[in-house]
């Protein structure tokens, strides 16, 4: 490329082609992206405001409350006769409505049930589509289920696949191995065996069993086509298990003191109605007096055995609770926490790691509902009780 | 002569460098966002015993969007006896008053507060209504916003963390499709919220509190001295007094509020100018106890520094141009070898300038909403208007230091028609 300038009488200099070809293409580069955005403006395709659920709000039993909602809008409140039917809920649904409900062994079923009693299956069947249960429900053992909402007792045996939730307004009690898909809840007690798997789970309480049932459970089993008689009416829990929980200790009764490597500082003391301290370095606690305030540690906080505390505590590593340690509040955690064996905890235990609940821990007390949330995992051991919600983000396991 | 080059390189190079620590942290930030680890919100929280709160509603002539805040707090789930309602008549000459007498004679838990006389704004109405409050916990909405049934609790429950101090939802404009000016806050909007603030959540930095759709702890905002009312940003001091005195700010992403944007730009022009004024007020008086103080680990006060001199940066920016213009004529370009030049110049073309498109593009993207990125050529027209009236904001507040001047408080203009 030249530039030649005319040495001429011309005034102005005249350009090559070239020069204005390069000039017209970098041009065009440069507006086709504004043109792409001329274009968006003039004929928007994706102009309407970022989506907000105006009406939602937390609920650990969400899902079970919509479905129940979604029933009766679309089944009981339009009065479907009993037999096969398509009804509407999200989108026009095979279902079938019944009185009473036994699902054979190995059956395979692809339509929603609405159960105006009792249910039960035999092992090893799939229910591929939600199941309403307006009576007590049996779930039979190694079945798969997409959802099930029951509104007296539920019990599913053990080896179980739930893809959805489970929900009751009843008790539930979940049989040993059964993965419970995105959460199981009831406005009873919830009762998990070993190897139950779950992201969310919410009973009051909420206990992990050692695989033993202690509840006696009366078979349900009838053939389907005898829909109008029932041979007893059968409960799946012959008595509630019988759950030690003792109240925390009084206060002074056994305690601690914080002790630490470095000299705790003061955080607003003082002049603010709840005050707190926090610790540079590893905090841990030793048997004493009650400590009777907040505190936070930046790295490890252990709580020695036997310690009382009422306060809130808070920790930027792994918080280790030694067995027998009652708290009054919540814990917060960056790393892990790890509750041992018979602690009392009343308040909220949330990791932005994992948790472990330790054998016969109790969190929260009879009408506190109280959460445990952790980012990884929860793992809880036999016996602990919690009264309130679990979530755990990677997975909740009972061990 | 030569001292006046030397200033003028050292300028250039000042400048260059400043820009690059910003393109870091930006893109450090969306990086975060893409493939970090997202720390997890409290939202999450079950609890039976939820604090007492009290929801501030500043307002001053709001008749056209009173009705409808008001409705949607008469419709959050949140105990009924566990919370109160306080809007804020800030000297209003319209029908606002009414409005508020009317929601209080129907809903017991709504209690106006009536200010004629006293100072004006926002911050004046806000210290006066905590007197008045009884709630443990402060949560403010601006009249405009249009919070959902769940957002209430979600913002109070971070509060159970002892150490928070003060927590800010995110902002989602409403009014999207309105002009070619609200498409482009709308796309800002959700860079700043989605990957900036979601970022400085995850790392453990410094989240702002914005001053709506958040909250904070009454008896420490009152320890604290309650709000300043020569800051146009109060909510910022807030911030970083929070921080000072070792509390925490936290982001709650889910807590999301529909807003109002300005669909003017001279409203625009005013509402940017005004932030950028009131956050180099809190830069002035923040900068050296942020430094100082033993509660922030030096993350957190490398981030602290770059937030404060953040609307600095434009003002950085346009004494730049005329600094490189003289040493240019002057023939003193050569700074360094011209090929590093080019290089850091090239570099800096090809990802600094894109920085926070970046964060842009990646919070649409987590959004689901990719149509909207057409639009990123048009920022370009954004910068240079942002650039200009944050300037002016910032030099603003250098002339308010020199001349001892306080400020006056400006309500953002709204657009909505009365419901």
């Amino acid at each position: 490329m030249d530039v030649s300038v005319s040495t001429s009488s011309q005034a102005f200099p005249v350009i090559s082609w070239e020069v204005v070809v390069v000039i017209v293409v970098f041009a065009i580069m440069v507006l086709i992206p504004f043109m792409i955005a001329i274009k968006e403006l003039l004929d928007p395709k994706d102009n309407k405001p970022l989506y907000i659920d105006m009406l939602h709000s937390k609920d650990p039993l969400y899902f079970g409350k919509k479905f129940k909602k979604i029933i009766a809008e679309n089944i009981e409140n339009k009065g479907v006769p009993e037999g096969n039917s398509e009804v509407f809920l999200n989108k026009m649904e095979s279902a079938e409505i019944s009185i009473a409900k036994w699902v054979p062994p190995y059956s395979n079923i692809d339509k929603i049930l609405y159960v105006k009693g009792d249910f039960a299956s035999g092992e090893n069947a799939a229910l591929r589509k939600e199941v309403y249960i307006k009576g007590y429900g049996k779930v039979g053992k190694r079945n798969i289920l997409r959802a099930v909402y029951c509104e007296k007792d539920i019990l599913v045996e053990r080896d179980c696949r739930i893809s959805r939730w489970v929900c009751s307004e009843g008790n539930v009690h979940i049989g040993a191995r059964t993965h419970l898909g995105r959460s199981v809840g009831c406005k009873g007690n919830l009762f998990m065996e070993t190897g139950c798997r779950f992201k969310s789970a919410f009973g009051l309480p909420l206990v992990a069993l050692n695989g033993k049932r202690t509840a006696k459970v009366q078979p349900f089993d009838y053939p389907e086509r005898d829909k109008a008689k029932r041979r007893d009416e059968w409960k799946i829990f012959q008595k509630h298990l019988s759950v030690n929980w003792t109240p925390p200790r009084k206060p002074g009764s056994e305690g601690s003191e914080l002790q630490v490597d470095t000299e705790m500082e003061e955080v607003a003391a003082n002049k603010l109605a709840k005050h707190w301290k926090v610790g540079e370095n590893r905090v841990e606690t030793v048997p004493g007096e009650p400590i009777r305030y907040n505190f936070a540690a930046r790295r490890e906080l252990v709580i020695k055995s036997g310690s009382v505390i009422h306060g809130s505590i808070k920790c930027y590593k792994d918080i280790i609770i030694e067995p027998d340690t009652v708290l009054h509040g919540d814990i917060f955690a960056e790393g892990n926490i790890k509750v041992g064996p018979d602690c009392v905890l009343l308040g909220h235990v949330f990791s932005q790691s994992s948790v472990f609940i330790g054998t016969g821990a109790r969190i929260s007390s009879p009408g506190n509902v109280r959460s445990i949330i952790a980012k990884r995992r929860v793992e809880i051991d036999k016996h602990a009780v919690i009264y309130g919600y679990i979530l755990a983000e990677g997975e909740g396991v009972i061990r | 002569m030569e001292l006046v080059v030397l200033i003028l390189r050292f300028y250039t190079v000042f400048e260059i460098l400043i820009l690059l620590v910003y393109t870091i942290r930006h893109f450090s930030f969306t990086f975060n966002r893409i493939f970090g680890e997202q720390r997890l919100y409290y939202q999450d929280i079950v609890d039976s015993d939820l604090d007492k709160i009290t929801i501030l509603v500043p307002m001053h002539n709001e008749e056209a969007v009173a009705k409808d805040v008001l409705t949607q707090l008469t419709r959050i789930d949140y105990p009924r006896d566990k919370f109160e309602v306080i809007p804020i008549n800030d000297h209003s000459v319209d029908g606002t008053r009414e409005i508020l007498d009317g929601f209080a004679a129907r809903y017991p838990f709504i209690k106006p507060l009536h200010r004629d006389t006293g100072g004006r704004g926002k911050p004046h109405g806000l210290n006066d209504a905590m007197e008045l409050a009884t709630g443990e916990i402060i949560i403010v909405f601006d009249a405009d916003y249009i919070p959902s049934k769940g957002i209430v609790r979600d913002i109070a429950i971070c509060f159970k963390d002892q150490q928070v101090g003060a927590v800010m939802g995110r902002v989602i404009p409403k009014n999207t499709d309105a002009n070619m000016l609200t498409r482009l806050l709308d796309l800002e909007r959700s860079g700043g919220y989605q990957v900036d603030q979601q970022a400085r959540h995850n790392m453990i930095m410094i989240p702002q509190y914005g001053g709506t759709v958040g909250g904070f702890r009454k008896d420490v905002a009152q320890y604290l001295g309650g709000f300043n009312p020569y800051l146009l940003t109060e909510d910022t001091e807030l911030t970083f007094l929070l921080f000072l005195k070792g509390w925490k700010v936290v982001y709650a992403n889910k807590a999301e509020c529909y807003e109002e944007s300005p669909e003017d730009w001279s409203v625009r022009a005013r509402q940017i100018t005004r932030w950028s004024r009131g956050h180099t007020q809190v830069m002035l008086k923040s900068f050296i106890p942020l430094l100082r103080t033993g509660h922030l680990n030096f993350k957190e006060k490398v981030d602290g520094v770059l937030l404060l001199l953040i609307y600095l940066i434009p003002l950085v920016m346009i004494i730049g141009i005329p600094v490189s213009l003289m040493l240019f004529f002057l023939g003193q370009m050569n700074l360094i070898d011209f090929i590093f030049i080019f290089i850091l110049v090239a570099a800096y073309n090809s990802f600094g300038n894109f920085a926070p498109f970046y964060q842009i593009g990646t919070a649409a993207y987590i959004d689901g909403v990719t149509d909207r990125l057409k639009l990123l050529p048009l920022f370009f027209f954004c910068f240079l208007f942002n650039v200009l009236y944050i300037s002016k904001g910032a030099a603003s507040a250098f002339l308010d230091v020199l001349l001892n001047r306080n400020p006056e408080w400006q309500k953002t203009t709204r657009f909505r028609k009365q419901s």
